[in-house]
């Protein structure tokens, strides 16, 4: 009865460029062809297409008997973003307040199998209803002739017009609860459970569920959505993706994704007013089964743990390259921590065994550094953008850009300066409503109003006729965690001479001035001091703050507001891609006087076509959450976005850093930096880096094979497991062999500082091409594994590191939305 | 039930005196309720005043009472506030859904007066200087007030007035929405934008009468504007225009907003603030903004009552227009000629700019328990010929009256359920 048939990759590429032509050249493309151009890589070899005349069970009804969906990835999933696309569905989407609309469609995930329809979904399974608006709650009174006999069993009867019949889908956690608000009384009838919600409950709530409750299609019948996939971290009663052994062999828990159209009126009413989990919507679902990788499960067999720690940048491709790392020559399950690098190159500088460090950057001059560097791949630091179409009605707006309304824009372009501003609270809207802003008086309300932003998206010409305003466009969501990746990215806007000017306190060409508390100008700076250089953080340095005014008899009554709560911090850079993926601006609620303390309440996330979110990622984090990204303004002056082509081109130009020649980098002042037109210019080697001198010889091996894995097997790009995943570039050769050289001074322990170790042809490897790269270290006849003493003094503090990362570690998966400091 | 043009000129003709609030004296224009009392919406206060105070529109009398007790229904405006059950307290008038929900909310709660207080620190009609929401600070004297029992039921134009939804077993759903009519938005144009917007090319009518259109987007561009000079454009015209928008806590506001994706705050209010949108009484198409070329939300049905005469004419010389949709296509709300205007049932039938609307009541008080009272319960069932009546057939019948003043059977008959405002301890 159902047929999933593999998505024709091909022709859905055709028709994507066809459609481009149609619209034009002068505006961007729609939403559903958006995919050719800011989101890279949408299908994969998983991608599947299933059609409403094959799925559906009661087809002879359907709302939109020709619709066909698209699901971009259905294997291997993890918490990431999907794209669901589809075509043959009723235009005329309408959006209603006192319904749920009409023709639009609702997609969320479940977990279970109904037994008795093979194939499709058990809908007690979903994760649904957590927003309570007409036509997506789990339960509604009804009426005693509109309850389908599916129904009946979720149904208590009513009692007279005043106590109608009450439908309430329970929800089955995958982890054995159920959450009912009804419950069976020893006379096999209902008895209502106030103590239970349907919607915010241990399981799910509005700021958690990952369900899209309304999404339209365009004149055509045609639409997409980047969905955001939850995996048991993210959603513990779905638990998808949890492990549990098969065959020997461990497997992750598969869920469903659900699309569920809806008409004009379903549940028998006369317009979409009911939830979609009664039989008479539910019954004309489309649903793919979707397979996760297994949660927690690094290896199938039992080998040792080995701990690497530092940048986040690298944990996308250890997370695909792991299942291959189980076996082999490496045999080791590598558990990931998160944190400072320039902290865990310290560590890893230690003579005995320490975690293994990812670092973008050398730690010290290298005339003492006891650390050796081995590439591992290219990466970058991004900024996801999800900004929707929204059209300044009193301009007067090209017919072609009208169509457009609510759809995403797919590019966006950025210059240092641009950035300078984003991440200075320059705009005015980055700022608390109802505070003193005389600081920034003048300035544009946000990005999208300055006449610079304007000049570089020149060749985007809807950007003029927007009228977006607060949600987080103001300034870009920043991570709260120290990195030198924020480091890299602060030297890429102060190796801008205008950007560098605006942050001393020259105004721009436009008159728009630096919030003067990030002036890197002592005198400019209202703090006396100047923003300090080069910093490894996102400091939110404006102390302003909206007072509180809840003792005054005005009616804008609200507590005080200062930079921290007007706009928080979120956790990591892999969090603002999450941000942009799900539409979560962290914008501050309203005032609730009633709340016990009162305080603000939260804003979730905002609907498809009213997004308003910029925020720093990476680039494999943007591409695992399907975000667009921003073409910055590279040295050459082109705008580029990161890409495979683009991270390569950006590697052939890097150079050996000034204080260590082992460690390459995107100088941005270099000759063949501002040569390289399609070089994305914060593209970054990314480093394993371990003293050799360790004493754990077994470690140092594991240490090494793991190098040497990453940089044969693990540079195919791909999204197969093992391969080197979207947002990475692969080494070039030269790399390749000085990552290799490494690998072998790991193994043997040969410090680079050995007395003994220099001049011969065993060289470490130099990049070509290269002008100014000079030979330093060889091989020498240092012995092998060194057997040094072994210090006990030094345990605690290892220990100690180890604790203090794995705790580190569970703070950043606990998966708090964001951080508020006070 | 009252000349609310003669309550209007007792107000201004009370004029500073009221500023003081030494207002023991005024004489309580509105009698009290010997049984229920009605507070709330705009929209709904004439047909609800016709069916409870009496009305002979359908040829016969209709009048709602419960078991030999006439109901009181208490208008949104008129004077700044309500004494609505004998021996009652004084209380600001509920003006509007959201205020009728309050009211509501406040008179379910028994305890100290602190406890359950309507209006502690909210928004106030009546006098002094308006704030860029249209509403005056309240004075010290009307807050704090225990208005326990005091209210009975809420006449609501918004589904959701308060946005607190529940799915109805929760401990704090109290509060039961019963549906009461079919009500469609439309817009009043003053003559000159009328005639603008279908020289323009924006005319739903095919023949000579000009029913102006907009669409939900050019209407959110003109409520969100910052442009001093706000204009509508239409192909390559650019129609001066100024929006005005009802006073808040207004349902209706609160429902056009929504319909066109404008926050209640944000940019309207600097817009209001600005002087570049208007703030007028909901429905009173003659208000002082409702001059030059300006347009505003109206409810259809009101619409139709005042063209009737069945409610009290505040149309002036305003036009009735539409929004466009693809089930409306910009057609007329409205069918007929006045005295006989009626509702054009397609329009009503948008699934945006058609609307049910409500009474809202305590739920216990409705459903076998110990607060159950059977005379409030029989005035709500709709199977009764009492206020949730939808039958159209028969002179006798409270759905005619509906009818008359511009109300089609409500879409869904389905009960929801609410959490109150205010829950008794704030």
């Amino acid at each position: 009865m159902s047929r999933t048939v593999p998505t024709n990759v091909k022709q859905i590429g055709a028709s994507v460029a066809a459609a481009s032509i149609i619209i034009g050249v002068l505006f961007s493309p729609m939403a559903s062809s958006a995919n050719s151009l800011g989101r890279a890589s949408v299908e994969t070899s998983s991608a599947v297409t299933v059609a409403a005349i094959d799925y559906e069970l009661d087809y002879a009804h359907s709302p939109m008997p020709d619709l066909r969906v698209t699901v971009s990835q259905t294997k291997d999933l993890t918490s990431q973003g999907i794209e669901v696309s589809w075509t043959g569905a009723n235009p005329n989407s309408t959006r209603a307040s006192g319904s749920g609309g009409s023709n639009f469609m609702q997609i969320f995930q479940c977990w279970g199998e109904d037994p008795n329809r093979p194939g499709h979904p058990d809908r007690t399974t979903c994760q649904y209803g957590t927003y309570l608006s007409p036509g997506s709650s789990r339960a509604d009174a009804t009426e005693p002739d509109k309850i389908d006999s599916q129904d009946v069993k979720y149904t208590k009867p009513g009692e007279g017009w005043a106590t109608p019949p009450y439908t309430s889908i329970p929800f089955q956690s995958a982890t054995g609860e159920q959450v009912w608000d009804l419950k069976r009384n020893a006379n096999g009838g209902l008895d209502v459970d106030s103590s239970v919600s349907m919607y915010a409950n241990q399981f799910f709530s509005k700021l958690t569920s990952n369900e899209i409750t309304w999404v339209g299609s365009d004149a055509n019948g045609n639409g997409s959505a980047a969905f955001e996939v939850q995996t048991a971290s993210e959603s513990p009663g779905l638990g998808c993706g949890n492990a549990s052994k098969v065959n020997g062999k461990y497997v992750g828990q598969p869920c469903w994704l659900v699309v569920l159209p809806r008409g004009t009126s379903d549940n028998r009413q006369n317009g979409i007013t009911h939830s979609g989990l009664f039989w008479d919507a539910w019954k004309h679902h489309i649903a793919v089964k979707l397979d996760f990788r297994p949660i927690g499960v690094r290896c199938q067999i039992g080998v040792p743990e080995r701990q690497v720690q530092g940048s986040e940048l690298v944990g996308i491709a250890f997370a695909s390259w792991q299942p291959d790392l189980c076996g082999g020559s490496v045999k080791s399950a590598f558990v990931i921590s998160n944190q400072f690098d320039g902290d865990a190159l310290d560590a890893a500088a230690s003579d005995s065994t320490s975690p293994l460090a990812i670092t973008t950057r050398a730690n010290n001059l290298q005339s003492n550094d006891p650390l050796v560097y081995a590439p591992l791949a290219i990466g970058g630091i991004s900024v996801s953008f999800s900004v929707d179409r929204l059209v300044n009605e009193a301009m007067n707006i090209p017919p072609e850009l009208r169509a457009l309304n609510y759809t995403p824009f797919t590019k966006m372009n950025l210059t240092p300066r641009l950035l300078a501003k984003l991440l200075t609270s320059s705009y005015t809207e980055a700022l608390p409503s109802g505070a003193d802003i005389t600081n920034v008086a003048g300035n544009p309300r946000n990005l999208t109003k300055d006449p610079e932003f304007l000049a570089a998206n020149a060749d985007a010409a809807d950007w003029a006729y927007m009228d977006l305003k607060f949600g987080g466009i103001a300034d870009v969501l920043m991570p709260i965690t120290r990195s030198y990746l924020a480091e890299r990215l602060w030297s890429y806007i102060l190796a801008d001479k205008d950007a560098k000017d605006f942050m001393a306190g020259i105004p721009d060409e436009n008159g728009m001035k630096v919030n003067p508390w990030y002036s890197t100008d002592a005198t400019i700076n209202p703090s006396g001091s100047a923003l300090t250089m080069p910093n490894f953080g996102f400091p939110k340095s404006d102390p302003i703050e909206k007072p509180d005014n809840t003792s005054s008899s005005g009616v804008d009554q609200s507590g005080a507001v200062n930079l921290v709560t007007w706009r928080p911090f979120i956790t990591d850079f892999e969090a603002g891609a999450s941000a942009a993926l799900t539409g979560t601006a962290y914008e501050l609620g309203s005032w609730e006087p009633g709340k016990s303390p009162p305080g603000f309440s939260k804003t979730g996330r905002s609907p498809l076509g009213y997004r308003k979110v910029l925020a720093l990622s990476t680039s494999p984090a943007a591409e695992r959450f399907k975000t667009f990204q921003v073409a910055l303004k590279n040295p050459a002056g082109e705008f580029v976005t990161p890409s495979l082509a683009s991270l390569s081109a950006a590697e052939k130009a890097m150079t050996p850093s000034a204080n260590n020649s082992g460690v390459y980098e995107f100088d941005f002042g270099s000759s063949k930096a501002m040569a390289a037109r399609a070089a994305y210019p914060l593209a970054v080697g990314i480093y394993a880096a371990v003293n050799p001198n360790q004493q754990d010889s077994k470690t140092r091996l594991a240490y090494a094979n793991l190098i040497r894995f990453a940089v044969t097997k693990g540079q195919n790009p791909g999204t197969d497991v093992g391969d080197l995943p979207p947002g990475y570039a692969p080494l070039n050769k030269s790399f390749v062999a000085s990552a290799l050289k490494v690998a072998n001074m790991i193994e043997d322990g040969i410090s680079p500082l050995t007395p003994s170790f220099g001049g011969g042809e065993d060289l470490i490897p130099v990049p070509e091409p290269n002008e100014n790269q000079e030979l330093m270290i060889a091989a020498g006849d240092t012995p092998r594994d060194p057997t040094l003493p072994f210090s006990a003094s030094v345990m605690p503090t290892v220990s100690s590191l180890f604790i203090c990362s794995l705790m580190f570690y569970a703070v950043i998966r606990s998966r708090k939305p964001f951080v508020q400091l006070r | 039930m009252i000349n609310a043009k003669k309550v209007v000129a007792t107000v201004a003709a009370l004029g500073a005196g009221f500023a003081a609030f030494s207002t023991g004296s005024v004489v309580q224009a509105e009698p009290v309720s010997n049984s229920y009392a009605i507070v709330g919406s705009d929209t709904l206060e004439d047909v609800v005043n016709a069916i409870v105070n009496g009305t002979a529109i359908t040829g016969a009398t209709v009048r709602v009472t419960q078991n030999g007790a006439t109901l009181g229904s208490f208008d949104a405006t008129g004077t700044p506030y309500v004494i609505t059950k004998p021996g009652g307290a004084r209380f600001s008038r509920p003006n509007g859904s959201g205020e009728g929900f309050n009211a509501l909310s406040s008179s379910m709660y028994e305890g100290a007066t602190a406890s359950n207080s309507l209006f502690t620190s909210a928004t106030y009609q009546g006098v002094g200087a308006v704030n860029a929401t249209g509403n005056a600070s309240m004075p010290e004297g009307l807050k704090n007030v225990n208005v326990f029992g005091q209210v009975d039921i809420a006449r609501s134009s918004s589904g959701d007035p308060k946005s607190t939804p529940r799915t109805g077993t929760e401990a704090d759903a109290t509060i039961v929405r019963v549906p009461f009519a079919r009500d469609a938005i439309a817009l009043a144009f003053t003559p000159s934008l009328a005639a603008a917007v279908c020289a323009a090319g924006q005319d739903g009518d095919a023949g000579a009468a000009c029913v102006p259109y907009l669409t939900a987007a050019q209407l959110k561009s003109l409520f969100e504007t910052t442009d001093a000079a706000p204009t509508i454009t239409i192909g390559a015209t650019n129609v001066p225009a100024k929006g005005v928008v009802p006073q808040a806590g207004s349902g209706t506001r609160k429902d056009f907003l929504s319909k066109i994706s404008v926050t209640d705050g944000g940019a309207l209010a600097a817009a209001v603030t600005a002087g570049r949108v208007g703030v007028g009484q909901e429905h009173d198409a003659t208000a002082a903004a409702m001059t030059g070329d300006a347009v505003m939300p109206m409810s259809a049905s009101r619409w139709i009552a005042m063209q009737n005469k069945a409610s009290f004419d505040k149309s002036g010389t305003a036009v009735i227009g539409s929004v466009h949709t693809a089930t409306t296509l910009g057609a007329s709300p409205v069918s007929g000629t006045a005295p006989a205007l009626t509702p054009n049932a397609t329009y009503y039938s948008d699934t945006t700019w058609g609307r049910d609307v409500y009474l809202f009541v305590e739920r216990a008080r409705i459903e076998a328990g110990a607060k159950y009272d059977e005379n409030l319960a029989a005035l709500l069932n709709p199977a009764n010929n009492k206020l949730s009546n939808a039958e159209t057939t028969g002179a006798s019948k409270v759905g005619k009256v509906k009818a008359l003043f511009g109300f089609l059977a409500p879409s869904s008959t389905s009960l929801a359920y609410y959490a109150p405002a205010y829950t008794g301890s704030k």
